[in-house]
């Protein structure tokens, strides 16, 4: 992918610097051109007015700001020791010299001619300058529009190129990705598999943990638990005594204030329920469960009433009271009667 | 929705918890006593009167062995309104129950008696009642207050205003007897003669509905057996046989009675129709079969017989006429009667004291109690509501009555009547 890409830009390289040549090349000959024609007439005057030409920066003759004679050629340094030769040259100088004035004149006449000639080559030169110009420009244009047409021709290709090397790139992205998919749906279901297998293991462990943990708990709770009801069983064994004794307490107190009727007979029972008060005092008494026969019912409530208080549960723990005794049950059943 | 429910079960099983925690005592022993009972003289502001209305109620109420009276000297107060009753002076002096009464005359010899009976431990008035009678009829106007009592108190319909019957002899000479027959309250006052015999009269007996009486008067040649209309005084005499005709018991259908006859023999046990005039042999024993009485039900005859060797009462089945022995303690069981439920059964009973005293057997368990402590008693009769028992006793060489409660708590000698008393019979609750 890497070496390919440098294609692209080699041939934009080469397409610069192409165009950098071509925008160059008119103007290479051109300066050409005008380097050849002035530089044999140096210092020639010129009227200023007929050139009167912005300050153009075209190297083309340009004369001088200021009409001086050209400068004559040095002569070389005369060297004494070639004097014939000097003197030979002298005149041969000064021949050159007249030479040179009359060349100067007919060059002058030749100059202006030539100026005018220049002027009108000039003017044509500016002419087809412009028109050099406008052709260049429509060059230009053309070049351009041809470059840009290239340009716009690459740049399809380019995006051609770019789109089937995108849909190359998609269907190989998209193979890859298949593959890839496939593989990594391959690898997902192995990692899955792996997963599960783990999970399974994991979950076989937890639950042999949470099983251990569970089983420990129960241990624990039910450790607790017998504890607890231990300490339980024990208060309430305490309880149960202290209950008993005033069970027996209350019997032998009703058993001294009933008055049997003569009705009684064994096997009677009548259940009278007593409300007690935590100062032992009976406050009510009722029939819960009667005998059958009046007197005999009446008996029991009245042995209670006329027991009046129960001094002894005054000493009961009070919540033991109010559990247990607050509504005492008593039932009254009458044993080695005669009937 | 859910915690309601939650709620309620753990009510539900707190409720039970708690109920099944909670204290049940056991009494099995009590005291052998009748409840205390205060009778108040009730106020009156007219003339004297001549019965204590109060003191009869007492009385009654003492003898029926379910009270105890409080003797009048030990009352602190003689209240005759709600307003002047102080429970706790009743309480202090360990009175279960208060009556008191007042009475006013309403004209003539009429009285209005109003009463209250008051339960002392639970400061409640249970029952007041206005009663009305004559000056000359207080004791029926006592009794009927009495009954009224002691059926608010022990559930037990009271028997004060039953009556007696009972035979007296009177020798007036050599060779010269008064027999009669007497009827009176159940305290053996106002006593009235209903027949009255030179010769011996024997074995009244009860009609079931209280009208007549049926007794056996020698009155002819030979013993027969009577029925008398006490409200017309009218009699007839039943069929006489030769030989004995005896002991005739009612049955409580009223229509039968059954006889002791020897007509064929030996003493069986015979029943007559008293419409049909059909008699029907009972027994056939060559051993004495007599004393016949009902069971309540009608479905069975008790009679007493020596076929054991030993007289012992038997129970005859009316519809088997199966015969099954009922008594076996002691050598001598005679003269039967059955409460009212049928379950107790009195009787003269000699056992290893040989004396003739009063038992009660419980026909239930067999138990057999022995209720007198003397010598000859004889005739037991129970009271219709089962509570007491009266008979004849010896009192030095003449017969009384006497009476006991059923269980044996109370025993009391009638009052004194003129001459050698015998046979009593108590009647069946009267309209």
């Amino acid at each position: 992918m890497d070496n390919r890409s440098y294609r692209l830009p080699v041939v934009w390289a080469t397409l610069v610097h192409l165009a950098a040549v071509l925008l160059l090349l008119g103007h290479w000959f051109d300066l050409k051109q005008a380097q050849k024609t002035p530089r044999p007439m140096q210092a020639q005057m010129i009227d200023l007015a007929s050139l009167d030409l912005p300050a153009s920066p075209s190297p083309a003759p340009t004369p001088a700001p200021t009409p001086e004679p050209p400068k004559p050629v040095e002569p070389p340094p005369p060297q004494p020791r070639q004097e014939e030769q000097r003197r030979q040259e002298e005149q041969k100088r000064q021949e050159e010299q007249r030479q040179a004035a009359q060349r100067q004149e007919q060059q002058r006449q030749e100059e202006q001619r030539k100026a005018q000639e220049a002027e009108r080559q000039r003017v044509e030169a500016e002419r087809k300058k412009q028109q050099e110009l406008v052709a260049q420009r429509e060059a230009e244009s053309r070049l351009k529009a041809e470059q840009e047409r290239q340009k716009a021709e690459a740049e399809r290709k380019k995006q051609e190129e770019l789109a089937a090397q995108k849909a190359a790139e998609e269907k190989r992205k998209q193979e890859e990705a298949a593959k890839a998919a496939e593989e990594k749906r391959k690898q997902e279901e192995a990692a899955k598999r792996a997963a599960e297998e783990k999970r399974k293991q994991e979950e076989a462990q937890a639950k042999a943990r949470e099983e251990a943990r569970q089983r420990e708990l129960a241990a624990q709770k039910a450790a607790e638990e017998k504890a607890r009801a231990e300490a339980a069983a024990a208060a309430q064994a305490a309880a149960n005594a202290v209950i008993g004794d005033i069970g027996s307490y209350i019997s032998a107190m009703l058993t001294r204030n009933w008055m049997i009727p003569a009705s009684a007979r064994n096997g009677m029972e009548a259940t009278v329920e007593i409300q007690l008060l935590p100062n032992g005092e009976i406050a009510d008494v009722r029939i819960v469960k009667s005998s059958g026969d009046l007197a005999f019912d009446r008996s029991a409530e009245q042995a209670v009433r006329r027991t009046e208080r129960l001094p002894r549960v005054a000493e009961v723990d009070p919540l033991l009271f109010e559990r247990r005794l607050r509504r005492t049950q008593v039932v009254f059943r009458p044993e080695g009667l005669r009937w | 929705m859910k915690k309601a429910w939650i709620f309620v079960l753990w009510v539900t099983l707190w409720s039970h918890l708690a109920h099944s925690q909670q204290l049940v005592v056991e009494v099995t022993q009590g005291m052998d006593s009748a409840n205390p009972i205060a009778v108040v003289p009730f106020a009156w502001s007219g003339q004297p009167l001549n019965e204590d209305v109060a003191a009869i109620i007492g009385q009654n109420l003492e003898r029926s062995g379910f009270f105890k009276s409080m003797a009048r000297e030990n009352m602190l107060s003689f209240p005759s309104t709600q307003e002047q009753v102080f429970f706790r002076d009743w309480r202090v002096q360990k009175n279960d129950y208060l009556v008191i009464g007042r009475m006013e005359p309403s004209g003539g010899d009429q009285v209005s008696v109003v009463f209250e009976l008051y339960d002392v431990l639970k400061e409640q008035r249970i029952h007041a009642q206005q009663v009305s009678g004559s000056t000359a009829n207080l004791r029926d106007v006592a009794h009927f207050i009495s009954d009224i009592i002691f059926e608010q108190l022990t559930g037990i319909k009271g028997a004060f205003s039953t009556r007696i019957a009972y035979v007296t002899s009177e020798q007036l000479g050599p060779n010269q007897q008064r027999f009669r027959l007497h009827m009176a309250d159940w305290d053996g006052m106002r006593p009235r003669t209903i027949l009255e015999s030179s010769e011996p009269i024997l074995s009244p007996a009860w009609s079931f509905d209280g009208s007549k009486l049926a007794y056996v008067s020698f009155e002819t040649s030979r013993p027969s057996v009577y029925v008398q209309h006490l409200a017309t005084g009218q009699r007839e005499r039943i069929q006489s046989f030769p030989g004995l005709n005896g002991a005739p018991a009612w049955s409580p259908d009223g229509r039968r009675l059954a006889l002791t006859l020897s007509k064929d023999g030996n003493p069986e046990v015979y029943v007559l129709d008293l419409q049909s005039r059909n008699l029907e042999r009972m027994t056939n024993n060559s051993a004495i079969d007599t004393e016949p009485f009902w069971s309540p039900d009608g479905r069975h005859l008790y009679f007493t017989s020596d076929r054991g060797g030993s007289p012992q009462i038997y129970r005859l089945d009316m519809s088997s006429r199966g015969v099954e022995r009922v008594t076996f303690e002691g050598n001598y069981n005679a003269r039967g009667r059955l409460t009212q439920d049928g379950r107790f059964l009195a009787m003269v009973h000699r056992g290893s004291s040989r004396r003739f005293q009063i038992a009660v057997q419980d026909l239930q368990s067999g138990r057999l109690d022995i209720l007198t402590n003397s010598d000859y008693d004889e005739s037991p009769s129970i009271a219709p509501n089962g509570s007491i028992i009266i008979y004849a006793t010896q009192q030095g060489t003449r017969g009384v009555l006497a009476a006991v409660s059923l269980d044996g708590r109370i025993r009391f000698n009638m009052p004194a009547a003129q001459g050698d008393v015998r046979e009593p019979a108590w009647s069946p609750f009267l309209r």
